[in-house]
């Protein structure tokens, strides 16, 4: 008997050493997938990296001002433009540039947006992170159609907010200070537009941000990082099932969990080079990603260790400065941040990298660090007042399920299995209340909420992670992972969208109503 | 007459000494295969069974803990085989192991470990039941063990 218990023992493990052996294979992928989606490989060869300069996205002046508004215009345009050193490429851009031009506005000063659409199909314009009213917040389907009034096939116009040639958006800005941005929001079509270049800053300030000793200027800088892949003819490269963006919406297989790139673009130029000097510079980071999650951390590290201060959030200042060596971002989610470069030798060479790329995606751009100069900013460790929501405070908990599943014979993206309808209503809150939100996924589904702001409560079994306090409007959910947000409901009474930020999901239905309720 | 002194201490403590191994092995057996079931059901989103499960993997560990005096037990005074209190402890170690893969989301181990793990454990119950032990005890042991009682 003994014999052969330790037969049977050493059988044990010979069964443990072929699942070592299985392992093995695993080892590659040994922390999975980053992100959720397939990589779309350029067509043409790429460029050196850091060859060209940081373009700034130029400030959009308002055509007038009023006592309380000021009145901005934008045409959305084809165009062509040098994304990648030498190469003409055609893109769709607000006033034809990519991104598009920054709007800034103050708090409590109302911004009317006069969008004219000469582009060959329907737009809609969504400022992300807006308290906006219902009519004016982009819903899916409020079309804003080519002047002229050009092809409506393809599409449910279930809305009587559907406008031909231009239209104003009123965006009230009764907000904190924070990086909001403008992208296309139309229904089924959002990735591929914004993808073609329909992506802005649009930018808010108030008194109590300025008071700060923040570096400004040209200190202060907005970056959007997005990946791209370019065909051999020097366009953009998407695996449209229909490229005239005006029949079958969607992605070919195998990019339907989402479409990545392969050349990192910064403010619209491939992996740039920013002069800098040895200061303080604030760093306003969006990822603008149509899928890939970024990892972002300093290269080398400054001597102290952590690279980046992060002041804000997706919807403005924290409550008190919180130091990463690194920081991750789903796609939407903004950062801002403080890097100072007086930390580094002049004439350092300092790479902002992204952890999660592999090959060409793992740089992102370089900063030239110059001599040091004059620098009178400053971190306060008071930036704000932040209210923490307590888990008590809300009213009504709703859980939501974020996955893939069948519909109709194709895999699409649900949410509580249910495929994206403008009529079907997942929640009624009540204006001025707070409600819990327990968020559960399947794959990398980055959450945004319309209109309404939100803290994270918790992270799997914990609270919420090093990257997540402050206000958000969207929340980064990893593979099999249990989110709970608090979101309180103010402003405005309305339907309203919220969906994976994941753009190739969105548009593969993976988008859900809320209804506030006065 | 009675028996023989050096039998009555060979038999006597085997059938008491290995029972609470062959239970806790079993129970420890149940509890993995059950973690397989809570784990089913974070992938279908029901919210509340990550805790489970992460109280469960606790729980888990707190019972191997216990089985390992176990099968110090079933050996001394208990005089069943060694390989109970190494294999116990390996266990133990694999599912420390686990719950670290668990709580850093490397999911591309922490699944297959933990296949491995229900399969192991699943055999070391079964190898506890078979060992010699219970329904052996003569009964000129039982008289002795009320005996003592
Ligand atoms: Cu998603």
């Amino acid at each position: 008997m003994p014999e052969l218990t330790r037969r049977s023992l050493l059988a044990s493990l010979g069964i443990s050493a072929v699942g070592a052996a299985l392992g093995v294979p695993l080892l590659a992928g040994a922390r999975g997938s980053s992100s959720t989606g397939a990589l779309l490989r350029s067509q043409l060869r790429l460029p050196d990296p850091f060859q060209r300069a940081l373009p700034r996205p130029p400030e959009l002046d308002p055509v007038r001002s009023d006592g309380a508004t000021d009145y901005f215009e934008i045409t959305q345009k084809e165009s062509v433009a040098e994304l990648l050193p030498g190469v003409r490429t055609a893109i769709w851009g607000y006033n034809g540039i990519f991104p598009g031009p920054t709007l800034v506005s103050r708090r409590g000063r109302r911004a009317v947006v006069n969008h004219r659409n000469t582009l060959p199909v329907p737009v809609v314009v969504h400022l992300h992170g807006g308290r906006t009213p219902p009519e004016h917040d982009g819903y899916p389907t409020d079309l804003l159609l080519p002047v002229g009034g050009a092809a409506t096939n393809g599409h449910h116009v279930g809305s009587h907010n559907v406008t031909v040639g231009e239209r104003d958006y009123h965006y009230p800005m009764e907000q904190r200070a924070a990086t909001l941005w403008y992208h296309d929001h139309r229904m089924d079509f959002t990735a591929p537009a914004v993808w073609r270049g329909l992506a802005g800053f649009h930018l808010i300030r108030d008194d109590e941000e300025d008071r700060l000793p923040l570096p400004r200027g040209d200190r202060e800088i907005p970056l959007l990082i997005a990946d791209r892949s370019f065909a051999a003819d020097g366009s953009l490269r998407y695996p449209s099932i229909d490229s005239s963006l005006t029949g079958a919406p969607g992605v070919n297989d195998p990019y339907r969990g989402g479409v990545l790139g392969d050349v990192m673009l910064v403010n619209g130029v491939a992996w740039p080079r920013a002069e800098v000097d040895g200061a303080r510079y604030r760093l306003r980071l969006l990822n603008g990603c149509n899928a890939r999650r970024l990892r972002l951390k300093l290269d080398p590290a400054p001597k102290d260790g952590s690279g980046l201060t992060q002041i804000g959030s997706d919807l403005g200042l924290l409550e008190r400065p919180i130091r990463h060596e690194a920081i991750e971002l789903a796609s939407a989610e903004r950062y801002d941040v403080i890097v100072d470069f007086g930390q580094y030798d002049p004439g350092t060479d300092v790479t902002l990298v992204n952890d999660f790329g592999a090959g060409r995606t793992v740089d992102v751009m370089r900063f030239r660090v110059g001599g040091s100069a004059r620098d009178d900013s400053r971190v306060p460790d008071t930036l704000s007042q932040v209210p923490i929501l307590q888990r008590a405070d809300a009213t009504v908990t709703r859980d939501l399920v974020f996955r893939s599943e069948e519909i109709e014979g194709m895999t699409g993206w649900t949410i509580n299995g249910e495929p994206f309808s403008p009529d079907h209503i997942h929640a009624r809150p009540r204006l001025g209340q707070t409600e819990r939100w327990r968020l559960a996924s399947d794959f990398h589904h980055p959450i945004h909420v319309h209109l309404a702001p939100f803290q994270v409560l918790s992270r799997g079994t914990g609270g919420p992670s090093a990257w997540d306090h402050g206000w958000k409007d969207t929340v980064d959910i990893r593979p099999f992972e249990h989110v709970e947000i608090l979101i309180r409901f103010e402003g405005y009474a309305g339907k309203y969208v919220f969906h994976c930020h994941n753009l190739e999901h969105e548009d593969m239905m993976m988008m859900g109503n809320f209804e506030t309720l006065a | 007459m009675s028996p023989d002194p050096q039998t009555a201490r060979a038999v006597r403590p085997a059938r008491w000494f290995h029972l609470p191994f062959r239970l806790l092995s079993s129970l420890v057996a149940v509890l993995y295969a059950l973690q397989a079931v809570f784990a089913g059901q974070i992938m279908a989103g029901t919210f509340g069974s990550l805790l489970v499960h992460q109280n469960t993997a606790a729980f888990t560990d707190m019972v191997l803990v216990v089985t390992i005096l176990a099968a110090v037990l079933q050996r001394w005074p208990g005089r069943g085989p060694l390989w109970p209190v190494a294999a116990v402890p390996a266990l133990l170690g694999l599912s420390a192991l686990q719950n670290y893969l668990g709580f850093s989301r490397l999911m591309t181990f922490h699944v297959p470990l933990g296949v491995l793990i229900i399969v192991l454990s699943f055999l070391l119950a079964r190898r506890a039941w078979l060992l010699p032990g219970a329904g052996q005890a003569t009964p000129s042991a039982e008289r002795e063990v009320s005996g003592v009682a």
